[in-house]
C-alpha cells in the first residue's frame, strides 16, 4: 500500500489540501451538471440508452444529449419522455401531434420506436392514449456512440463502479499539483 | 505507482482528442448543404371512415426523392417520413406520420413511390369526427442522424387536397 504510505507522510495541511482537491473536483462535477440543466431546460441533459427499440440510429450504451425546446413537439422529434408510474424514461419518436385550439400548450403526443413494430400506446398506463408536454424530458439533439457502455457495466456491475472510484480517489488524493 | 499515473494522463489526453475531434466531425455538418430533390402529390383518397371515436383517412401520395445529396462522411443514416397537416375547429393543428423509411446509404437514397399508402402503424386519424371535407397539406421531411455529433431535420412543404365530402366506406 504504497500510497498510503505517501498519505502518512504528508502532514496536517497538505492531508487537508489534498482533501480540498478532492471537494473541488466532485462540486465541479455537480455545477457543470446543474448548469447543463439551467442550458437545455431539461431535468436530465445526457441520458444513456438503455434498450435497442431505436436501433439501427441508437444502440444500448450510446449517449444521447437533450434539450427543452420553447416550441412544442413535430412529428420525427425524437423525445424521452417518463410517463406516470415507471422508472426508466423511454426514447422514442413523435408520430402523431394534436395541439388544441385555443392553447398552444395543450398537446396530444403519440410515439413509436424506429424499430418496434407497433406504436407506443401499450407502453403507456392503462387507460392513456396520449402523452402531454408534462411527460417529456426533452428532445434529442446530440449523439455519441459507445461511451454510455461505461455506466450501463457500473450498474450491472457495482463493485465495479466502487472500485473505480476508489481508484481515481486514490489518484486524486496522492498526486502533488 | 508512476506507471500508473502516466496511464491515468495517457487515458485523459486520450478522451481531451477524442472528445475535439468528435466536436470538430460535427462542425463539418453544418457547412454541408444539400440539394435534395424531394415533390409528392395527392394521387387520390382511398376512403374515409367513421371508427370509434375518430375519422380516419385512406391518401393515396406519390413520392419520388433523390437524397444522396443528404449523405456525408458523418451521416449514419436518414429517417424520411411523409406528414400529412390538417386543421379542425377543436385542434389548432393535427399532424400525422403517415409513411416513413430508414436509408442506410446513398445507394437507396433514390426513392419513385407512385402509390405510398398509409403504413401500419401510422393512420391519418382525428380526435373527432373533423375530417369530411377537410383541407390537408402534405410535408416531406427527413431527420439527419449522424455518426456522432448533432441531429438535424429537414421538413419540404407540399400542396394538399380536400377530404372527400361524405364518409367513403370502400
Amino acid at each position: 500500500m504504497e500510497f498510503l504510505a505517501e498519505l502518512g507522510r504528508m502532514n496536517k495541511r497538505q492531508l487537508l489540501l489534498q482533501g480540498l482537491n478532492l471537494a473541488m473536483i466532485v462540486t465541479s462535477a455537480l455545477m457543470i451538471w446543474k448548469s447543463m440543466i439551467l442550458a437545455t431546460g431539461s431535468e436530465s441533459p445526457v441520458v444513456v440508452v438503455l434498450s435497442g427499440s431505436m436501433e439501427p440510429g441508437f444502440y444500448r450504451g450510446d449517449i444521447l444529449f437533450l434539450n427543452q425546446p420553447k416550441r412544442p413537439s413535430q412529428t420525427g422529434d425524437i423525445i424521452v419522455f417518463n410517463t406516470d408510474g415507471r422508472e426508466i424514461p423511454i426514447v422514442h419518436r413523435v408520430i402523431k401531434v394534436h395541439q388544441r385550439a385555443g392553447n398552444s400548450s395543450d398537446i396530444d403526443i403519440l410515439t413509436k420506436g424506429d424499430n418496434n413494430w407497433g406504436d407506443d400506446r401499450s407502453l403507456y398506463p392503462r387507460g392513456q392514449l396520449w402523452l402531454n408536454p408534462s411527460h417529456i424530458m426533452g428532445v434529442v439533439v446530440g449523439y455519441l456512440p459507445y461511451i454510455g457502455q461505461v455506466t450501463i457495466v457500473m450498474n450491472d456491475y457495482p463493485m465495479f463502479k466502487y472500485a473505480l472510484i476508489a481508484v481515481l480517489g486514490v489518484f486524486v488524493l496522492t498526486s502533488k499539483e | 505507482m508512476t506507471h500508473l499515473h502516466r496511464l491515468n494522463s495517457l487515458a485523459t489526453f486520450t478522451g481531451t482528442v477524442l472528445a475535439v475531434v468528435c466536436l470538430a466531425v460535427t462542425a463539418t455538418d453544418f457547412v454541408h448543404s444539400g440539394e435534395p430533390l424531394v415533390t409528392c402529390e395527392h394521387v387520390s383518397t382511398e376512403g374515409l371512415q367513421k371508427e370509434f371515436g375518430h375519422d380516419r383517412a385512406y391518401v393515396v401520395l406519390n413520392l419520388t426523392a433523390d437524397l444522396r445529396s443528404e449523405f456525408v462522411w458523418n451521416t449514419k443514416q436518414l429517417f424520411v417520413f411523409v406528414n400529412v397537416l390538417f386543421e379542425t375547429p377543436t385542434n389548432a393543428a393535427s399532424e400525422m406520420v403517415a409513411w416513413s423509411s430508414i436509408v442506410k446509404d446513398k445507394e437507396h437514397a433514390v426513392m419513385t413511390l407512385p402509390a405510398l399508402r398509409p403504413q401500419y402503424p401510422y393512420a391519418i386519424t382525428d380526435q373527432g369526427f373533423n375530417l369530411r371535407g377537410r383541407h390537408f397539406n402534405i410535408t416531406v421531411a427527413w431527420n439527419v442522424m449522424p455518426k456522432v455529433g448533432a441531429l438535424s431535420k429537414r421538413v419540404r412543404t407540399f400542396a394538399g387536397f380536400r377530404m372527400p365530402a361524405d364518409y367513403d366506406n370502400r
